[in-house]
């Protein structure tokens, strides 16, 4: 199979971006994009976009591609929630390697937290992921699929909320040396603990802070600079869209899904040096590293408490996450995607990981651990 | 697919959660559909539910729209139903995962509810 390369990166700041819309922002992160890989508007040949909730367009990618100024040979928009970035990525991927196209500019942004109706009406939307006539009618919403399963977690793992508040003060401490990360006030697990409950046992600051921002990538068949960081495996796996039908407490898909992207790359999870994991909340990212094989079940908290990932050996979300560095949906994951190839290319400053950091894994799920993408990333410097 | 959430909506009204069962294969299922999803056969039998064991209960601090903000805090919870699927309704703030819980008669809200139970 022919290679596919990440050879640009673009992440704007996430937070307020008052008066800036999807498109606005959607370009600012493409123009990163196309400059960190040294490339030209003209030279994109396949254009692929998330979608926005503060714009929401039938045709998100050609609505892009004409504002943006692109001539492209393919485009497509997807839509699989918070995976939707990792899933735009594994697509670039395909389109390279089947030959379809030579560089293809993956981008998504909104507006979430500044649109119009803000906060509220971001939540409201939101839940929609839920069973329209026998979820929704209950009054749940994001944070409350979240907090049933982080009831069923606590209950099945022994696992206590302080050990998943470690998590939150880990993402903090990480956006802490981040620039343009949404929260950088400091956090202790006294302050987790003592912060307002939303939906119990998740308190505020185990949940993500809706934002603005844009990430964009560019997907080419030539390796680039010389540090290329190879797509070297992607797997995805859907069994679910509803919590109410996740009945298999030990697979809701985030295993399979790395497990075939393991496979596709011929790598272990030991080869692993470097971890970009979806943490929209606590709990989800306590699942996730357990599920994908990067934490004990029930221990991620404690593995993060004790400095694990602090240490050369495997670091994680050190951009801040979702938790800290903030989530303006598509882009929010796309950012671990971002952080992990900078760490990889060596270009992530004074954040820059004292340990190898040659293979990647990055996971991203949509929904209510419903839609999952898993990409194993590459670099072949020694 | 109107007519079978006419059918849940106006089960819930009364308190009461129904669910479908296969007469062909015995499959039960907490989403509604024309068919069973187990064997793809037309035409599952309507059950109602009568209690189970909380998987999980949350209590809502934060309401999604204003009408369910004039009701909090309130507790929705999953149940495995002793002889059916995993369900999800409203609950006493109470309970807890591993709890036995039923169907309060009349609901809450217009809404199935559970509450705590010794027994089933």
């Amino acid at each position: 199979m022919r290679p596919a390369y990440i050879t640009g990166v673009g992440l704007t700041s996430f937070g307020r971006h008052e008066g800036r819309d999807s498109l606005d922002l959607m370009t600012h992160a493409a123009q990163l994009a196309l400059a960190d890989a040294e490339l030209e508007r003209g030279q994109i040949d396949g254009l692929l976009t998330g979608y926005s909730t503060a714009m929401p367009h039938l045709m998100m990618a050609t609505l892009f591609s004409e504002h943006f100024g692109l001539r492209p040979h393919y485009a497509n928009a997807l839509q699989l929630g918070g995976a939707t970035g990792a899933a735009l990525v594994m697509l670039a991927k395909l389109l390279v390697q089947s030959q379809q196209c030579k560089r293809v500019l993956v981008v998504a942004g909104e507006n979430r937290l500044s649109n119009t109706g803000g906060r509220d009406q971001a939540i409201q939307t939101l839940a929609q992921v839920g069973h329209a006539h026998q979820e929704i009618p209950f009054g749940a919403m994001i944070p409350g699929y979240y907090a049933l399963l982080a009831g069923q977690y606590l209950a099945q793992t022994g696992s206590t909320e302080a050990d998943l508040a470690e998590i939150a003060v880990y993402m903090r401490r990480q956006a802490q040396a981040m620039p343009g990360a949404h929260l950088t006030d400091p956090l202790t697990v006294e302050d987790v603990l003592a912060s307002r409950t939303i939906a119990s046992p998740l308190r505020i600051a185990d949940c993500c802070p809706i934002s603005d921002g844009a990430a964009a990538l560019v997907i080419s068949s030539a390796p680039g600079d010389d540090t290329p960081v190879r797509i070297a495996g992607a797997g995805q796996a859907h069994r679910h869209q509803h919590i109410s039908s996740a009945i298999d407490w030990n697979n809701f898909g985030a295993a399979d899904a790395a497990d075939r992207a393991f496979a596709e790359a011929g790598i272990g999870r030991e080869s692993v040096e470097i971890l970009g994991i979806y943490d929209s909340f606590t709990v989800t990212l306590a699942m996730l590293l357990e599920e994908t094989g990067f934490a004990p079940r029930g221990g991620s908290g404690r593995q993060i408490a004790q400095g694990f990932h602090d240490g050369p050996d495997q670091p994680l979300n050190t951009h801040g996450g979702l938790l800290s560095y903030g989530h303006p949906g598509v882009a929010g994951g796309m950012a671990h995607l971002v952080e992990v190839t900078r760490q990889m290319k060596r270009q992530a400053g004074d954040r820059q990981t004292a340990g190898r950091a040659r293979i990647g894994y990055v996971h991203a799920d949509g929904g209510v651990l419903s839609a999952h993408v898993g990409l194993v990333l590459a670099t072949d410097r020694g | 697919m109107q007519e079978i959430f006419d059918r849940i909506s106006q089960s819930y009204a009364s308190g009461r959660l129904i669910y479908q069962t296969c007469p062909a294969c015995g499959g039960s299922q907490t989403f509604a559909r024309p068919f069973c999803v187990t064997c793809l056969r037309p035409d599952p039998v309507w059950q109602e539910a009568s209690g189970g064991i909380v998987v999980a209960c949350t209590t809502m601090r934060r309401a999604p729209t204003p009408g369910w903000k004039t009701r909090l805090p309130y507790a929705i919870a999953l149940v495995d139903l002793t002889r059916g699927p995993r369900v999800m309704a409203l609950a006493d703030r109470v309970l807890r995962s591993g709890d036995l819980a039923v169907l309060r008669p009349g609901g809450m809200h217009d809404l199935p509810f559970f509450e705590p139970t010794e027994t089933i």
